[in-house]
């Protein structure tokens, strides 16, 4: 898959787990998407301002910042506001993160995920 | 006999009446001398005691001959008083001389009168005489004895005296001395003046000298004098001017009177009457015919009339006529010398207005002690009476109230009690009169009652307290007393009241109210109520406390509550506030408060608009601190997140990388390799399954599951359900069928009622041999939608049926057959069918099948959704408990 200037889109990848940002990696990277990576919030949120993706998916609980605090702060920047985000987490109540943080992810996914469902959530979110 | 004769006819003056010969032989053997002369002067009878007296026969007094009898120094005066009595029309009467004709003289007393006829001519005179011969000798014996005439002076009390010209005493009797102290002798050739107080002198002076200059034969004078006991008296004199046979002054006699006496009884005789004329009271004396004599100012007040229209006239008129009989009654007992005291009855005033009088009536007795009349002091008892009756009327009330009513001494004795106290306390007035009162009073409050006594006699003012009594029987009464003093009698006045009932009300209504205090602080649930009306409000101290503010400080305003309300919530809490007040309903809703010291709370409030009879609206509501419990909930969750996070990071590696594998390697892969793959996703998803159960289990165990309602459209989800389960069921051999009508939505969560409809369609297929068949159905239920799974398998036992919602429970056969299952999957039905209120049924029949039926009992409204976050509720609290029925 690639953009109009014909570069592949760029991903970021953000989960204290190397295991699954591997997983998810692989399975963009064969979906013909360009992927960065992060292993905790803070680094995620620099990427994010350096690289600017087209997506970000980030793991609800990392530790430093967390999904949603990354989600914040991606949003409340003119130059980051754009970017879509999905968060991919193990626990449930993503209404209760919602409401606390006060704003909303563009897709929520639950691990553990289909790597079918993945890939076809994160093609609608890029489109 | 002619003299006789004569006398018959003329004894009724003049008047015949007949011949009376009784009185004809009286006149002639009479012990008086009896005569008749006619008109002429010639005697034509005279009797034989006249003849006696004369001392001559009668034949010689007839005619004139009578005239030779009388003494000659005697006749002319006799002849001059009888024409002088017969001229004035009076009885003659005359002492004067017999001379007998042997010389003797007889001294007579002569009385006659004139007969006279019809038209007044005298017909003739009769008369008697009298021997007084021997008084006259004694007369003049006593007049010629000195001695005997002074001894009579001398016996009288007065003092007589003469004295000379110069008013020098010449003759003194013994009465001097009495009243001067003073002999006779000492005092003889004195001046009269000396004796007069000098204050008196110069006018007993002038007297005298009026005696020598005016001609005045007598004069009288009062003057002072000093007497035996050397105080001034009073004294009358007499004062008489003496002369010689010429007619020339020689001095004066006269006699001096001690009227001091006489002027003190006439100066108390005066008080007496101006007593009687100031006296309030009516005094009256009346004669023994009830006519009034005397009337005083007090009379004329009480009874109206004046003095002038009662003299002379009847009392009768200040009786009322029913009373009439009383009077007669009176007075004889008057008559009979009797003393009335005290006499209560009515009397009628002039204006014929009755009044009350008491009346003490005595005798009035002449010198000689013979009743002649009585007197009456009475005295206006009317408003006396009236207050009697008035304290008759209101010691009626003493003992018609139910109030404990008594007069005490100061001594702590009872004096007076009503009737009161026997019907509440069971003691008589036998039993209280004898002991101080403090016996009856509560040992805990004797102290106080003492106390409370002791002010009383102190402060002398009317005091109130609440004391207990004992009763007869052994328990006590609370009472409430009003006391006051009377100094002057010595005595208390209380009344009291058995106020057990309402005491007893009040501690258990303050019993009811620690406990609710109590309770309300251990549960932190404080309670509110508001006047929208007025803002006024009502918190209990937990309500303080909750929110922060000091219970003993005034009811915070709703701006003042407001600013502690978190900023985040406060636009939740003006919505909530205003939605009651506007719907009058009720809410339920959580905020956060920022106390003074920083530290956020938690409070759930439930608030109720109250509409009165009247209209009245009242806010009332608790609030609950549910700090420690949302705290401990996000503990819980935050638990729950790691354990599912912990539990769910390795499963989504393996998952992810076995699919990876299975999808990239695949063919790398000997077929016995793809199969052990395989193996490891089945179980893996097993896993999968089984931790996603097991965190819903926690949750409801932990009361923190909770569910998001929305519209769940329960045809859809069926159908979906249904599909994802064929493939399985078809590997079983169990026909799948589906019966759901599109459009059905229900209020829920459509997750867990997919989580529902997966369980049971799982489990029908779990325990349906080969063959079998397995319906799922989806209809309209009332205002709701039911859903029903049906299969015809091997059915669940009697004695399992009620326990198929247990937590982990499995049926024996389940065991027997070594059907997989944790026993998880209906508990959770259970739980999420009970979160939405829903009821599930389940019928079974063993070899038969089994039917599970839940049925929603609300379809989604047409814009449900938006408003999840609000009616987002927990799940506990919310038990509609299924319904289980039993066949066989």
């Amino acid at each position: 898959m690639v953009d109009g200037n014909g570069a592949r889109p760029l991903i970021l990848v953000a989960d204290d787990e190397g295991d699954i940002v591997d997983l998810v990696t692989i399975v963009l990277e064969r979906g013909g998407y360009a992927v960065i990576s992060a292993a905790d919030g803070r680094r995620a949120l620099e990427l994010a301002h350096e690289r600017v993706p087209v997506l970000c998916i980030l793991d609800g609980t990392m530790p430093g910042l967390a999904g949603f605090e990354i989600l914040h702060a991606i949003r409340s920047e003119p130059a980051t506001a754009a970017i879509r985000v999905l968060i991919l987490t193990a626990t449930v109540d993503e209404e209760r993160e919602i409401r606390r943080h006060g704003v909303e992810p563009d897709a929520f996914m639950k691990k553990p995920f289909e790597v079918d469902e993945l890939l076809g959530e994160v093609t609608r979110l890029v489109r | 006999m002619k003299g006789v004769g004569y006398l018959e006819a003329s004894f009724v003056n003049g008047q015949p009446t007949g011949p009376e010969p009784r009185f004809g032989a009286l006149a002639t053997s009479a012990p008086v001398g009896i005569y008749e002369i006619d008109g002429s002067g010639d005697c034509v009878f005279v009797n034989e005691h006249w003849c006696e007296l004369a001392g001559v026969d009668a034949e010689v007094a007839m005619g004139r001959g009578w005239e030779a009898v009388i003494h000659p120094a005697d006749l002319e005066t006799v002849i001059a008083e009888w024409t002088a009595a017969s001229d004035q029309g009076r009885e003659f009467a005359l002492e004067y001389r017999f001379r007998k004709p042997n010389g003797d003289v007889v001294w007579v007393a002569g009385r006659a009168v004139a007969v006279r006829d019809r038209d007044g001519e005298v017909l003739a005179y009769l008369g008697t005489v009298v021997d007084i011969t021997d008084r006259r000798r004694f007369e003049a014996e006593l007049e010629a004895s000195e001695e005997r005439h002074r001894t009579t002076l001398d016996a009288m009390e007065d003092i007589v005296f003469r004295t000379d010209l110069g008013a020098r005493w010449t003759f003194l009797n013994l009465a001097w001395s009495a009243h001067t102290g003073r002999s006779v002798s000492d005092a003889l050739g004195e001046s009269l003046l000396e004796t007069i107080a000098e204050e008196d002198r110069s006018a007993v002076k002038r007297a005298l000298e009026s005696l020598l200059d005016d001609g005045r034969e007598a004069v009288r004078c009062l003057h002072r004098y000093r007497g035996a006991d050397g105080e001034l008296r009073w004294a009358d004199t007499a004062l008489r001017r003496m002369t010689d046979a010429r007619g020339s002054a020689i001095g004066f006699a006269g006699t001096i009177t001690d009227v001091t006496e006489r002027f003190a009884a006439e100066r108390a005789a005066r008080e007496l009457a101006a007593i009687v004329d100031s006296s309030a009271d009516a005094i009256v004396v009346k004669d023994l015919e009830g006519v009034v004599r005397t009337w005083n100012p007090g009379a004329e007040r009480i009874y109206g009339y004046a003095a002038e229209e009662m003299i002379g006239r009847s009392s009768d008129v200040l009786v009322p006529p029913s009373r009439r009989s009383e009077l007669s009654e009176i007075l004889e007992r008057i008559r009979a010398g009797e003393r009335i005291e005290s006499l209560e009855t009515i009397r009628m005033r002039k204006d014929r207005r009755r009044i009350d009088v008491a009346m003490t009536i005595t005798p009035i007795r002449d010198g000689g002690g013979t009743v002649i009349g009585a007197s009456t002091v009475a005295r206006d008892i009317t408003a006396q009476k009236a207050a009697e009756r008035r304290l008759a009327e209101s010691s009626r009330h003493f003992e018609l109230t139910h109030d404990l009513i008594a007069t005490c001494g100061f001594d702590g004795y009872f004096r007076q009690l009503n009737g009161a106290w026997e019907p509440i306390l069971g003691w008589s007035h036998a039993d209280l009169l004898p002991d101080p009162f403090i016996a009856i009073v509560h040992p805990d409050d004797r102290d106080a009652v003492a106390d409370r006594f002791a002010r009383l006699a102190e402060e002398r003012e009317s005091i109130q307290f609440r004391i207990r009594l004992v009763t007869k029987d052994g328990g006590w009464r609370w009472t409430e007393w009003s006391a006051m003093p009377e100094i002057a009698d010595g005595l208390i006045y209380a009344s009291g009241r058995d106020i057990t009932e309402r005491v007893e009300a009040e501690l258990a209504l303050k019993r009811e109210r620690q406990q609710l205090a109590d309770a309300q602080e251990i549960a932190s649930i404080g309670s509110f109520e508001v006047d929208p009306a007025t803002d006024g409000r009502h918190w209990s101290a937990q309500q303080f406390r909750n929110l922060g503010f000091d219970p003993d400080g005034p009811v915070p305003s709703l701006e003042q509550i407001r600013e502690r309300v978190h900023p985040d919530d406060r636009a939740e809490f003006d919505a909530q506030l205003a939605d009651v007040y506007a719907d009058a309903g009720e809410t339920t809703f959580e905020y956060r408060i920022v106390t003074p010291s920083g530290e956020t709370r938690t409070i759930e409030a439930q608030a109720r608009m109250v509409v009165g009879a009247g209209g009245s609206r009242r806010l009332m509501g608790v609030s609950r601190d549910v700090t420690a419990e949302r705290d401990a909930d996000r503990l819980k969750e935050e638990f729950f997140g790691l354990i599912s996070h912990e539990l769910r990071t390795p499963l989504t590696s393996i998952i992810g990388y076995v699919e990876l594998l299975a999808e990239i390697e695949a063919q790398n892969l000997s077929e016995q390799g793809r199969r052990f793959l395989e193996v490891i996703e089945r179980n893996s998803r097993r896993e999968l399954s089984l931790v996603a159960d097991l965190l819903l289990l926690t949750r409801i165990t932990a009361g923190t599951f909770e569910i998001e309602l929305g519209r769940a459209d329960i045809g859809e989800i069926a159908a979906t359900t249904v599909e994802a389960a064929r493939p399985s069921a078809e590997q079983a051999g169990i026909e799948l069928a589906l019966e759901a009508p599109e459009g059905l939505v229900a209020e829920g969560d459509p997750h867990r009622l997919r989580q529902v409809l997966e369980n049971l369609v799982s489990n029908a297929v779990k325990f349906t041999p080969e063959g079998g068949r397995v319906e799922v159905e989806v209809a309209p239920a009332g205002e709701g939608v039911a859903f029903r799974v049906t299969d015809n398998g091997i059915g669940v036992a009697a004695a399992d049926l009620g326990r198929l919602f247990d937590r982990l429970y499995r049926a024996e056969d389940a065991e027997r057959r070594h059907i997989q299952g944790t026993g998880l999957g209906l508990t959770i039905v259970k739980a999420i069918v009970d979160a939405h209120e829903a009821t599930i049924e389940v019928e079974s029949e063993p070899g038969e099948g089994t039917t599970f039926r839940i049925t929603l009992p609300r379809r989604a409204p047409a814009t449900a959704g938006e408003r999840s976050g609000r009616d987002q509720r927990p799940a506990h609290g919310r038990q509609p408990g299924g319904r289980v029925s039993e066949r066989g």
